[in-house]
């Protein structure tokens, strides 16, 4: 909101800004690296469907334990098109698509210096920030991702037990 | 899946934070002259997108972590009467379809939240590239509001088989064919803003025309999940799969592509390039309908979706030959995106140095210096006097072959009015 010009380091300019057109771009990067995640799971799962019988070393390479001879496992098929599913919609079109336009537009083509609060914008990046790493995190756990669909329906997703996705973790 | 509630459960806590940022923000930071009237339509559409996520987002998390509770601490609110390798689980009196009404009622929500911000792009990049004011402003903006108020009551076309009272599906399926309404009103005015346009042809321009075309072909067959007796032969088929990848996801995906290939020049200072998108466009939307339009005719066939594998159902054989037509174009597709990824990342450093206003638009943003500024602008703050929308206005507005107001196609939001110019 003010004129004075205060110095910023690198810190303030590019990771914890709270300019909205940093923030959009972060939004935006962010963004485009979970689609490129989620893209490629379909990549792996319409594999999977076109030649179900078929040995791929690109399955062997991505899946590591969740392949038996570069044919993936029924239960990572569903862990792939759910964890698709969530990433799209939520953080990819949700955040990547709003967070960034609205952040980058809202002040630009109103006529604002910047959004009514800076600080709160910055938080609502690093929250989203935050769940990404852990929703990538998720991939790598021992009883795999998710695999309910992304809808997440109980029972199936309620029961630690009743699908190997829905394990411990 | 603990880590998939907890990742959700942090998201909506900055999707709601970021979304009263942006309520707010409209409301009390509108610059001199900025009527909610005359803002574009791209504010309109975050705007009302920002209100339907906090309306809808708290009841997810809700949703989520009585979820959180059901796994961990043993309560029974979603669960009840499970027999589970030969034993019985002590849950008692919760019911699955709760959650169903608890997720819907965001999930539907959250399927204009992904369209809106996609579709304000488009009107504002249409009207821009048609050189046109947009058709029916009003309208539009009426529309984006009934939009928002019918998507928090068609929830229930999601469950038409959860076994709910089927008289309460027939209201959902009223409910949710009132939609369709503003959506055709959305349709027809992009068409009929693109009429007679003076059409620039450039990347964002194609993914907005795009996005019109996925937006209508995907919003038809939602006519026919929508009514719950059609639904139920169709239910959990690959034609669903088809009907929302093509009307969200598609549609959402060009929104962002054409809003990017739009916009790039303000956030980086330089353009994309313009070959590089006009291949990525052309190799995607005929990727997707290769990939969605063949789906539709083997989810009508039966074939339903989250299925491992279909070897065991001989029914299915046929439909073999068509899941690889579709993984050639998703891998195409798929492959096709470094043609963006790398325009991106190269036009950051490498584009052409960008001019202050390179689409003539007439919007705030384009009065900003190309250089980003704390503040965004030096010195005070820009004063609007007119729309959004003065592409191509006459000095007289009946006469087609008088001079252009001002001496161009286009008039700055900031431009004061002359006299005797009617206000828009």
């Amino acid at each position: 909101m003010s004129d004075h010009h205060h110095k910023e380091t690198f810190v303030t300019k590019y990771i914890f800004s709270q300019d909205h057109k940093m923030i959009s771009k972060q939004f935006l990067v962010t963004g485009m690296f979970m689609g490129i995640i989620a893209v490629m799971m379909s990549m792996l799962f319409r594999l999977q469907l076109a030649w179900p019988d078929t040995s791929f070393t690109i399955v062997e390479a991505f899946l590591g334990p969740h392949q038996t001879d570069g044919i993936m496992n029924p239960d990572i098929y569903l862990a792939l098109v759910t964890i698709h599913g969530t990433i799209m919609v939520f953080f990819v079109l949700t955040a990547g698509l709003s967070g960034t336009f609205s952040n980058l537009l809202i002040p630009l083509q109103i006529g604002a210096r910047d959004m009514a609060s800076g600080f709160l914008n910055m938080v609502s990046y690093w929250l989203f920030f935050l769940s990404s790493i852990i929703m990538v995190i998720s991939l790598f756990v021992e009883a795999g991702p998710a695999s309910a669909g992304w809808t997440v329906y109980p029972p199936l997703s309620a029961l630690p037990q009743a699908i190997p996705g829905s394990g411990q973790e | 899946m603990t880590l998939w509630l907890v990742s959700m459960a942090i998201f909506i806590a900055s999707s709601l934070i970021g979304a009263l940022n942006y309520i707010v923000t409209v409301l009390n930071l509108r610059t001199k002259g900025m009527k909610m009237t005359r803002l574009p339509l791209t504010i309109w559409a975050f705007f009302v997108t920002a209100i339907i996520g906090v309306v809808s987002f708290p009841v997810l998390l809700s949703a989520a972590l009585l979820l959180v509770f059901d796994r961990s601490f043993g309560t029974s609110f979603y669960l009840s009467d499970i027999f589970m390798s030969g034993e019985v689980l002590h849950y008692q009196g919760g019911s699955p379809v709760l959650y169903e009404h608890l997720f819907w009622f965001l999930g539907h929500p959250e399927v204009y939240i992904v369209l809106l911000p996609a579709l304000g792009i488009t009107s504002e990049i249409i009207s821009t590239n048609s050189r046109k004011p947009i058709f029916g402003y009003r309208a539009m903006i009426g529309s984006i509001m009934a939009i928002a108020f019918l998507s928090t009551i068609v929830w229930g076309h999601h469950m038409f088989v959860s076994g709910m009272n089927p008289f309460l599906g027939s209201v959902f399926t009223f409910t949710t064919l009132l939609i369709a309404i503003p959506s055709a009103v959305k349709a027809f005015n992009y068409v009929t803003t693109l009429w007679k346009g003076n059409l620039q042809l450039n990347p964002a321009m194609l993914f907005s025309i795009g996005l019109v075309s996925t937006f209508v072909t995907g919003g038809l067959t939602g006519l026919v999940l929508g009514d719950s007796a059609l639904d139920i032969n169709i239910h959990d088929t690959y034609f669903v799969v088809a009907h929302f990848h093509l009307v969200m996801g598609v549609s959402a995906i060009f929104g962002m592509y054409a809003g990017i290939y739009h916009w790039f020049p303000k956030m980086y200072g330089r353009m994309m390039n313009k070959t590089l998108g006009y291949w990525h466009f052309w190799i995607t939307i005929i990727c997707a309908y290769g990939v969605f339009w063949p789906m539709h005719f083997i989810g009508l066939a039966g074939l339903p979706r989250r299925y491992y594998t279909n070897t065991n159902f001989p029914m299915f054989d046929d439909l073999a030959d068509i899941n690889v037509v579709i993984t050639i174009f998703a891998l195409v597709g798929g492959i096709a995106q470094i043609f963006f990824i790398a325009n991106f990342f190269i036009s950051m450093y490498r584009g052409e140095k960008a001019t202050k206003n390179p689409w003539k638009s007439n919007t705030l943003e384009w009065t900003t210096p190309v250089e980003h500024v704390h503040g965004n602008w030096p010195g005070k703050l820009p004063e609007v006097h007119r729309w959004a929308y003065d592409y191509s206005k006459r000095v007289d507005s009946n006469d087609d072959d008088s001079d252009y107001l001002h001496g161009q196609d286009f008039v700055l939001q900031t431009t004061p009015l002359l006299d005797g110019e009617e206000p828009s």
